[in-house]
């Protein structure tokens, strides 16, 4: 049983973590200049660990059915994948869809912030996936469903983008 | 890329407005000009309600060339998974709602709609699914299937050289080839069926069988496509890279062989939007040249991205709390269709929220006539007439074979 707490506490991050990302708008308009932004909003470090965070709606036809497959794989390869949800869903059309496709664990998923996500791209298709490593993100969602071998292959790459940097640094 | 106009509405397509203006006078704006914007409510009654009380809007709404009908994915319990919509010319209430035996994210084949195809790759006749719905069967199978499958029936460049009834059907997906040999040869697969077609069964007589296509762009464009779409006439597509060389992801256009079934792809960069929106959907090709419309969704609203002037134009709502589907559609006319959500007033006590279709004549946005009063000219095309939309209507009826 989730507390409520835990759904705070999850909340709390999820929001943090997407204030951070304000910062990162002008990385990703630059390019890949500078992948890693190590200044957060809010004291929110990251895991040093790799981390998927993927933003899922019920409203696009593959995010909610492909979660499993692709939260799996990049478990295969050493990433912590954490559920966020699309903030224009409904609690209840967030837990209707969840029942019909028998994904219990994603009820207590954080509604990510809007406005920030919005500025960020990441509200336009679902799943939009940003890939975090030591304790910086990388300012490329990655978006849509897509088969294990590209899915894997993105994730491998965000992560090197990132260990060029922010790894060395620490 | 320039940046998006944020006025009321869309402009569309200099090249095409200019070209329409010298075929057909432009209309005086009088009353034959269809509604600048007409929202049609779904009945829950008739489509079921979502888990909020509003009606069951469903997803992936796909367009039919007049705007007449809407295949839609996720269409709740009522409906079954998939079903198609059939809207009005002019009014503001749905005709008629049909079954299908699909599964969701079925897709037309895009330009004609000849066939409506299962995600098994099974092509069903459009005109027998409206007549049988659910106990419709399928012709043949066969095409691209998987994520984000979509195809084209490529127009005939040279009609005297083609059996009668033969036509080529072109679809693009994710690659579907597990043998990691051929992996990293190219970011997409594309295939290209010839079809011989008698009007009462149909067979595939020639196939490329899945290719994988643009392999010389990975170098340029990495070797992952999101979102990927083929184009109306099957001669294009747009994804966006994920990983590129230089740049940031973008939405992006490519070309495609305009030789029939041609097993190499050029992929020449065609345009670039310059940013990563929603699936970038392509309108009809226009009669100047210059490369189709594209449209596509951001954060609840819907642009049009004009190829010609290299900019984006936002369609205002007409409505409050107006959130746009992810698939908007341009029908041959220029009309946007696309699927959403809103309410009628801003109090939401006193407006329950709905959820439908809105019909857009860009035209009569004000953006459009803002950018030609800053242009100093008058628009070459004042609006959409009610004329254009029967003679869609008339065409695809007759094509199909449906009453008018």
């Amino acid at each position: 049983m989730t507390t409520r707490m835990d759904r705070w506490g999850r909340q709390f991050w999820a929001k943090a973590w997407l204030l951070g990302w304000g910062a990162a708008v002008s990385v990703q308009a630059q390019g890949m200049d500078r992948p890693c932004q190590e200044a957060f909003i809010l004291d929110a470090p990251l895991s040093a660990h790799p981390t998927v965070w993927m933003v899922l709606s019920p409203r696009m036809p593959y995010a909610l059915q492909e979660w499993p497959r692709m939260r799996q794989a990049a478990r295969s390869i050493g990433f912590d994948v954490v559920a966020l949800r699309d903030p224009r869903v409904p609690d209840l059309e967030w837990r209707a869809a969840l029942e019909v496709a028998d994904l219990p664990e994603l009820v207590s998923a954080p509604p990510v912030d809007e406005v920030q996500a919005a500025r960020l791209g990441v509200l336009n298709h679902a799943p939009a996936s940003v890939v975090t490593y030591c304790g910086c993100r990388h300012p490329w969602p990655v978006l849509g469903v897509m088969p294990d071998q590209a899915w894997l292959t993105l994730l491998r790459a965000r992560q090197a983008d990132l260990s060029t940097e922010s790894c060395a640094a620490s | 890329m320039k940046r998006p106009a944020t006025g009321w509405a869309v402009t569309l397509l200099a090249g095409w407005s200019l070209t329409l203006a010298v075929a057909a006078p432009a209309s005086d704006g009088g009353s034959d000009c269809i509604a600048p914007m007409t929202y049609i409510p779904l009945d829950a009654r008739q489509v079921g309600a979502g888990n909020q009380g509003a009606p069951a809007l469903g997803t992936y709404e796909r367009v039919s060339p007049d705007g007449r009908f809407v295949l839609r994915s996720f269409s709740g319990a009522r409906l079954g998974k998939v079903s198609l919509m059939e809207l009005p010319a002019f009014d503001a209430a749905v005709v008629k709602i049909y079954l299908t035996p699909f599964s969701n994210e079925a897709f037309p084949v895009q330009g004609t709609w000849r066939y409506l195809v299962d995600v098994n790759g099974e092509h069903y006749r459009f005109a027998d699914v409206l007549a049988r719905q659910r106990e419709a069967r399928p012709l043949f199978r066969g095409g691209m299937i998987g994520f984000y499958a979509a195809a084209s029936e490529l127009a005939d460049a040279s009609p005297e050289n083609s059996a009668p009834g033969t036509f080529h059907l072109r679809s693009l997906s994710w690659p579907q080839d597990a043998n990691p040999d051929n992996q990293g040869v190219g970011p997409l697969q594309l295939e290209t069926l010839q079809v011989r077609d008698d009007g009462q069964t149909a067979r595939i007589t020639d196939s490329t069988g899945a290719r994988f296509v643009c392999g010389g762009r990975v170098a340029v464009d990495g070797d992952v496509y999101a979102l990927p779409m083929i184009s109306v006439d099957g001669l294009e597509f747009s994804a966006i890279p994920q990983r590129p060389a230089t740049g940031a992801p973008t939405m992006r256009v490519y070309s495609l062989s305009a030789s029939a079934m041609a097993r190499e792809h050029p992929c020449e960069l065609r345009a670039d939007l310059g940013f990563s929106p929603g699936k970038a959907v392509f309108g009809f090709p226009t009669p100047a040249g210059g490369g189709a419309l594209l449209i596509y969704s951001d954060v609840g609203y819907v642009y049009v991205f004009d190829r010609t002037l290299n900019q984006s134009f936002r369609l205002d709502h007409g409505k409050y709390r107006v959130l746009a589907s992810a698939f908007p559609g341009l029908t041959r006319d220029g009309r946007v269709v696309y699927g959403a959500s809103w309410r009628d007033c801003p109090q939401a006590g006193n407006c329950p929220e709905q959820a439908g279709y809105v019909v857009i004549d860009p035209y009569q946005s004000a953006a459009y006539r803002d950018h030609w009063r800053a242009q100093g000219q008058p628009a070459p095309k004042a609006c959409i007439t009610r004329r254009e939309v029967l003679a869609e209507r008339e065409r695809f009826a007759r094509f199909h074979k449906l009453p008018p």
